[in-house]
């Protein structure tokens, strides 16, 4: 079943890559939502989540028949907005590269890159909690709790091993917890 | 309730907690643009791929290979001149046969 599903994806996008303008809708408009609230959960500005998609659809687009439908196109979609995610936190000058890994609350909550303070309080709460996560934390994070993914499946995503994955979700779980029950109190 | 339990039911409380981050609505004219850059996109990677043979015979003649290519035509023209000027005609042996011949001839 789920294979059938992946060979329609890649007969589709072998028809998007031949030129077929319907089948490069079909697909932009199933990709594109999903890739943009994992892009804006990770990134946490929207704008940056836009730049983000205009280069994972390019670099999508870039290299013909790469998609082997070895996977779902939207895993295989979603790796590509991973790293593109990854190029964009390395640009921001309050993110230096050890902070992909090593977690440094007191710098990282509460940073300027959002801008929609109208957001509610509870959304602000969430924000700043996900902020005071590593990125490599809250892509695994974004990647468990809003898409449902596995471990297996976030580690294929994020080119890690299951128990890396696995860590990684058990300190941010960890973190979110203590962040998110320090606010309520 | 073991362990697990507990996990399990921490973990829901937590994924509940998270999902009340509001979802950023993707507009309808960043929809828009994207579909126009994929177009274009995948526009550009089919020319590209067509003008791949043209691009290998112009990098086959620039570049590194150019000089190859240069040392070759040298050779060439060095042969044609070998050949074309250097070989004897027929007027050079039969010049070099009367001679043999006067030299033969006055011994």
């Amino acid at each position: 079943m789920q294979d059938n599903s992946w060979e329609d994806d890649r007969t589709e996008m072998i028809k998007a890559w031949g030129g077929d303008i319907p089948s490069i809708a079909n697909i932009v408009s199933k990709l594109s939502k999903p890739a943009f609230n994992l892009a804006h959960k990770i990134l946490l500005n929207k704008e940056d989540a836009e730049d983000c998609l205009q280069d994972a659809f390019c670099r999508l687009w870039m290299v013909k028949n790469q998609f082997q439908g070895k996977s779902s196109l939207k895993t295989y979609f979603f790796k590509i907005v991973i790293n593109s995610c990854f190029a964009i936190l390395k640009k921001r000058p309050d993110v230096k590269v050890e902070d992909f890994d090593n977690v440094d609350h007191d710098s990282m909550v509460i940073e300027h890159h959002y801008s929609n303070v109208e957001n509610n309080l509870v959304s602000l709460d969430i924000k700043n909690a996900l902020l005071a996560l590593t990125p490599k934390q809250r892509m695994a994070i974004v990647l468990w709790t809003y898409f449902d993914f596995t471990a297996s499946e976030i580690g294929q995503m994020m080119e890690m091993n299951k128990n890396s994955v696995d860590q990684l979700l058990f300190r941010a779980k960890q973190q979110l917890k203590s962040v998110l029950n320090g606010r309520a109190k | 309730m073991n362990n697990d339990d507990i996990e399990n039911i921490e973990n829901e409380q937590l994924k509940a907690a998270l999902h009340c981050l509001e979802n950023e609505h993707l507009s309808k004219e960043f929809h828009d643009a994207l579909l126009s850059l994929s177009i274009q996109a995948v526009h550009d990677a089919n020319s590209s791929q067509h003008r791949t043979v043209k691009d290998l015979l112009f990098n086959f003649f620039s570049g590194k290979n150019r000089w190859y290519w240069m040392a070759s035509e040298i050779i060439l023209v060095a042969v044609v001149y070998v050949c074309f000027f250097t070989y004897p005609t027929q007027d050079d042996i039969a010049a070099t046969d009367l001679i043999s011949e006067f030299s033969l001839a006055t011994l």
